[in-house]
């Protein structure tokens, strides 16, 4: 079954044409990565697919749900079904981290409360953290550990489509890797479809079974990771190449 | 640009703002009723707005109170009608005073603060993360302001007025050399219940535009740390001069019939 399907999305901010006619489609139990430069519209087009924008033409299909079309209600349980990790972690600042973790499914009514600090812990063992952090808050925390606790916030309501936006942007290599591997992990053992947004193509190359890569407002070239290397598109190979696009030289 | 473009782009926009301010309002008070309802977080807000105010509006009243007195002392004394005093305190800290300066002391301090905390709950994409969360920003952040603002207000202009004519009080009674029983029986004497009442509904409107002016100025904001800090000011300006506007309407409203 087709977990999320993104059907020729249009989005213009200004004289600004961000998104123009994007179309993807994720299985569910699928790890798709966007591949694109900064500023090319993935995090516009992740808000779009999350209903947080509307975009000026097209529809986002959530397992089969137009969700243009569905209620307040509707929405809110379909977003329990998804997680989300922020570029910048987005970890409530006003709550402990134990707080955060546990904080979609305090709100849901899944556990009460007081069993939101053990129901935490469960998961700061599986993103590797000490349970002294539990009661810390999240500026107490560096940008990797921030980003270790926004992961176990995404999963903690095992959702069944994870969005990642730019995991390991901003990291340096060994804590990429260790964030890599988490999601993959994680990921793996919820059997949930991901989407992972980075222009990190050697991350690309480690959480994703397919890639698609976002150029000029459009889906460019779509496929399998293990075919990327053979791809001919000129732009693909800059990106690979990491060569400065020729425009801008 | 000419200058007439300039003052219609001016118009457009803030009329559209306007709107937008309407909308935001008419579904905050629409959430009040409706689940979820986050009574944490109603505790946790009006500990914060309403119980944290009492000091700087208790401060603000007693102050109030006795230069009150010792003015109408100066200028009633000069057509021996200090007789008077008491009354002139009762009703101007009752009817106006309580309301407007405890409107303006919590524009400033409140609106200020709901308006940095949601603008940079917005900016770092935490109001994003409710989202994706499933949990209405509206019912988890601005419901619980709105609920302790409309509440609080109403709540500490009955501590401002009592401060403030205690504080007057004091003023007869210590430094004036008034008989302290005659006075406040003429404290009492022409103070009716429908002047406190009129000062409790100016102040829950009151409460109802800080809460509104600001969540909406802090929810809206965009722009990173610059954003938030001229969200914050506009908050704090605008909430204060509607404070003082609304004053001005109410009370044409409820006393001049
Ligand atoms: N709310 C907005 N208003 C105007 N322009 C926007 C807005 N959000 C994003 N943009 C523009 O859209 C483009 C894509 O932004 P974004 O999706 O954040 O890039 P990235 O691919 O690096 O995540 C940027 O050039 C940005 O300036
Ligand atoms: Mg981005």
């Amino acid at each position: 079954m087709i977990a999320l399907e993104v059907k020729n999305i249009w989005k213009s901010f200004g004289s600004k044409h961000v998104l123009q006619g994007v179309n993807l489609s994720v299985m569910e139990g699928e790890s798709l990565v966007i591949l694109g430069g900064s500023g090319c519209g993935k995090s516009v087009l992740l808000r779009i697919i999350l209903g947080m924008l509307k975009p000026d033409k097209g529809s986002i299909f959530l397992w089969g749900k137009d969700i243009s079309a569905i209620s307040d209600a509707e929405r809110r349980a379909l977003m329990i079904k998804i997680g989300m990790l922020f570029q910048h972690s987005a970890l409530f600042d006003s709550l402990t981290v134990w707080e955060n973790i546990a904080f979609g499914a305090i709100a849901s009514k899944k556990i009460i409360r007081k069993e939101g600090y053990d129901f935490a812990k469960k998961f700061v063992e599986k993103i590797g953290l000490d349970v002294s952090v539990l009661s810390l808050f999240p500026t107490d925390l560096s940008g990797g550990m921030q980003k270790r606790v926004g992961l176990a916030r995404a999963i903690a309501q095992q959702p069944s489509l994870i969005f990642f936006d730019e995991p390991t942007t901003g990291l340096d290599p060994l804590m990429c890797r260790l964030i890599d591997d988490l999601i993959l992990h994680n990921v793996r053992s919820l059997k949930a479809a991901s989407v992972t947004i980075t222009h990190d193509l050697i991350s690309a190359k480690r959480v994703g079974d397919r890639v698609a890569m976002l150029y000029e407002g459009r889906i460019l070239w779509e496929g399998a990771i293990d075919h990327i290397d053979a791809c001919k598109d000129p732009y693909v190979r800059q990106f690979l190449e990491a060569r400065c696009v020729d425009k801008v030289l | 640009m000419n200058i007439f473009q300039g003052l219609g782009n001016t118009c457009f926009k803030a009329s559209q703002a306007f709107g937008q301010w309407v909308f935001f309002v008419g579904r905050a008070l629409f959430s009040v009723v409706r689940p979820p309802i986050y009574w944490r977080q109603w505790g946790k807000q009006f500990f914060h707005i309403a119980f944290l105010s009492a000091p700087v509006v208790g401060l603000t009243a007693i102050f109030t109170g006795m230069v009150l007195a010792l003015q109408s002392y100066t200028g009633f004394s000069r057509f021996s009608a200090e007789s008077s005093i008491a009354t002139v305190v009762v009703l101007s800290i009752v009817r106006e005073l309580g309301p407007v300066l405890t409107g303006l002391m919590v524009a400033g301090r409140v609106g200020a603060s709901i308006a940095a905390e949601l603008g940079s709950m917005r900016v770092s994409d935490q109001i994003s993360a409710l989202w994706t969360m499933g949990v209405s920003a509206t019912n988890y952040l601005i419901v619980p302001r709105l609920v302790a603002l409309v509440v609080g207000m109403p709540l500490l202009v009955l501590c401002a007025d009592a401060i403030g004519v205690f504080g007057g009080w004091c003023i007869a009674r210590f430094v004036l050399g008034f008989n302290w029983i005659l006075y406040t029986r003429e404290t009492f004497e022409f103070l009716r219940i429908d002047d406190v009442m009129s000062g409790l509904i100016k102040a829950a409107v009151f409460g109802l535009m800080i809460a509104s002016i600001s969540c909406y100025q802090g929810y809206y904001a965009r722009g990173g740390a610059q954003g938030v800090g001229e969200a914050t000011t506009r908050a704090v300006v605008l909430s204060s001069i509607t404070v003082l506007l609304m004053n001005y309407v109410l009370t044409s409203l409820l006393f001049v019939r």
